[in-house]
């Protein structure tokens, strides 16, 4: 008797959290593979089986070889930076040295911000006319005259992934710098008695110790640099000339400007399912890593 | 003749590298917030200041009060969007606390049923909750889309609501039953044998001291939906929008002042900036221990 009311109430408590995930989480990730084999009739929401079709078009279209190849320039390009940019934070942070506190603390600004805000801050950093950088950069003579960041081919790339780095880079920095941590200092004491430099205690103790450390984060960036929205959206939607339309921003595109819910949604499991492919790579190394 | 040791010298470089990491860290920060502070006048100047010469609160002025100022007028560069700010901030502040109350709630209970009741299936539970939170969200944006507008709440800070309060669940169904599993069972089964219900155990043994993880679930919970701008931009349009898509708009728009929409994004900035500096040792443990699990 006991045990069954203990069950009731159990399942009782577990109902609202269950409910509010099954209705927006579990229920729209099914809906869309479905109508991701339909056509969506938006103005009478009727559904009609078409198969593979929107796949196909997917892989036909002009769009799609380009897109996927700027979502892996973007990807790779963000994740390259983070990376760099934060592992060298982190060993600088993990020094015995004043004002490590304060940093660690500021590291929270970059990460605090939302997304539209970070774009709007880098929009106007990069302003073609008034903007921050081009100051700095003309009056130190780096460049002869302000450039047009956002709106030239070859810099529009770079500077939305520069502007994406910053604000990933906290997160990354704060999971490396606990990796460090964790390293037992009676290495490095061992490694300094036996004369290892400081270059050789780095490649010898810390990188390999902080292999897991640096796998999380790359599965945890890649997944988040796969679906950048936020920053492209402000920065340059897509452009110029679709020089920064990532896969993601081709599925908002087709999905709620050309509203074909169809398309979207074969789209959108394309790009979940690389997502997938990725992260089922890197976890298939991460364990392999720790079971020796 | 002086000599450096190694040590003053790997000291030396240490401190010029943390001078450039909190360089990098503020410095764009800083341009947002000082240009938010300048005259009209000031903001197109060639080359820029970067120390403002006259402060002005004539931006903030602008986009909170819709207090035109002459200059800005003159030139036509106060559209009809930036009078909307004000009730962005509305919205978004009743849709942040809104997830913030629905995920603390609905996750304590949840978390209190995995971690104490353990009712069965209660594994099969857990799984599922942590296995949305790896559910990429732009597979969910069209079926949420299409079920909001069934629902009669497009355009309505409601749809907001539920649709972050699910996104945030999981994680916080997560943080709060590995924090409730860490509290001894005594201290509950005292209560119990004192007469106390469980849900009375529940509100006077293990929230009382829960509170980090508590505090911490809303934290998360809050600053993520402040911050949303995917389902937000496209569940809204007008009447319910927040200030990230209210911002985007902003953005795009040629014919605003720069002043304004920095105003704009400092005053966005706020409420997230300084929970993250208040609460910093909650969010890096946090931001941690979610990493790695």
């Amino acid at each position: 008797m006991r045990e069954l009311r203990k069950g009731k109430l159990g399942y009782a408590l577990l109902i609202p959290a269950f409910f509010l995930v099954l209705l927006a989480v579990f229920y729209p990730m099914v809906y869309s593979f479905v109508l991701s084999f339909c056509e969506f009739d938006l103005g009478t929401d009727s559904t009609r089986f078409v198969g593979l079709s929107n796949y196909v078009e997917i892989i036909s279209a002009d769009y799609f070889l380009p897109a996927i190849q700027r979502t892996i320039q973007f990807a790779v390009m963000s994740l390259a930076g983070t990376i760099a940019i934060s592992l060298g934070m982190a060993l600088v942070l993990n020094e015995n040295i004043r004002g490590r506190f304060l940093a660690r603390v500021l590291l929270l600004v970059p990460w605090a911000i939302p997304g539209t805000v970070n774009g709007l801050m880098w929009k106007w950093i990069f302003n073609a006319n008034f903007g921050g950088l081009n100051g700095i950069l003309t009056q130190l003579h780096v460049i002869p005259s302000y450039v047009n960041w956002l709106s030239l081919p070859a810099t529009a790339m770079l500077a939305v992934v520069f502007a994406n780095v910053w604000k990933e880079v906290p997160f990354s920095t704060l999971i490396l710098l606990a990796g460090i941590q964790s390293i037992p200092l009676e290495l490095y004491d061992a490694a300094h008695i036996d004369g290892a430099n400081t270059w050789n205690r780095f490649v010898k103790i810390t990188l390999p110790l902080l292999k897991n450390s640096i796998l999380i984060v790359l599965i945890l960036n890649t997944m988040i640099n796969l679906l950048a929205f936020d920053i492209i959206y402000v920065l340059t939607g897509g452009g110029p000339a679709d020089y920064t339309a990532v896969l993601n921003w081709w599925t908002y595109t087709i999905s709620f400007r050309m509203f074909n819910f169809g398309l979207g949604s074969a789209l959108a499991y394309t790009l979940g399912a690389i997502n997938l492919v990725v992260a089922i790579a890197y976890f298939k190394s991460l364990y392999r890593r720790i079971e020796f | 003749m002086v000599t450096i040791s190694p040590e003053n010298l790997k000291k030396a470089v240490s401190y010029c590298a943390l001078i450039v990491i909190v360089f990098y860290l503020l410095a764009p920060f800083y341009w947002l917030v000082i240009s938010s502070l300048k005259t009209h006048l000031e903001t197109v100047t060639v080359p820029p200041t970067y120390i403002p010469v006259n402060l002005t609160w004539e931006n903030f002025e602008g986009i909170l009060l819709g207090k035109i100022t002459g200059s800005s007028q003159a030139r036509g560069t106060y559209p009809e969007a930036a009078h909307r700010f004000p009730d962005a901030l509305v919205n978004s502040t009743l849709t942040a606390l809104g997830v913030t109350a629905v995920c603390v709630m609905c996750g304590i209970l949840a978390a209190y049923s995995i971690s104490r009741i353990r009712p069965r299936g209660k594994d099969l539970a857990l799984m599922v909750f942590l296995s949305a939170r790896v559910v990429p969200y732009v597979t969910l944006a069209i079926p949420l889309y299409i079920l909001v507008r069934a629902l009669g709440l497009l355009d309505n800070i409601l749809a907001l609501i539920l649709v972050y309060s699910a996104q945030a669940l999981p994680f916080v169904v997560w943080v709060l039953t590995s924090y409730f599993e860490t509290i001894p069972q005594d201290l509950e089964d005292a209560a119990l044998v004192d007469g106390c219900t469980r849900l009375g155990a529940l509100l006077k043994v293990i929230l009382p001291v829960s509170w980090p993880a508590t505090a911490a679930s809303a934290i998360f919970s809050f600053m993520g939906s402040w911050g949303g701008f995917f389902f937000a931009v496209i569940l809204t349009s007008r009447n319910a929008i927040t200030v990230p898509p209210l911002i985007a708009q902003f953005v795009s728009m040629i014919d605003i002042e720069f002043g304004l929409i920095n105003a704009a994004g400092v005053i966005a900035v706020i409420p997230p900036v300084i929970l993250a500096l208040v609460f910093n040792r909650f969010i890096v443990s946090g931001l941690i221990r979610g990493a790695i699990k």
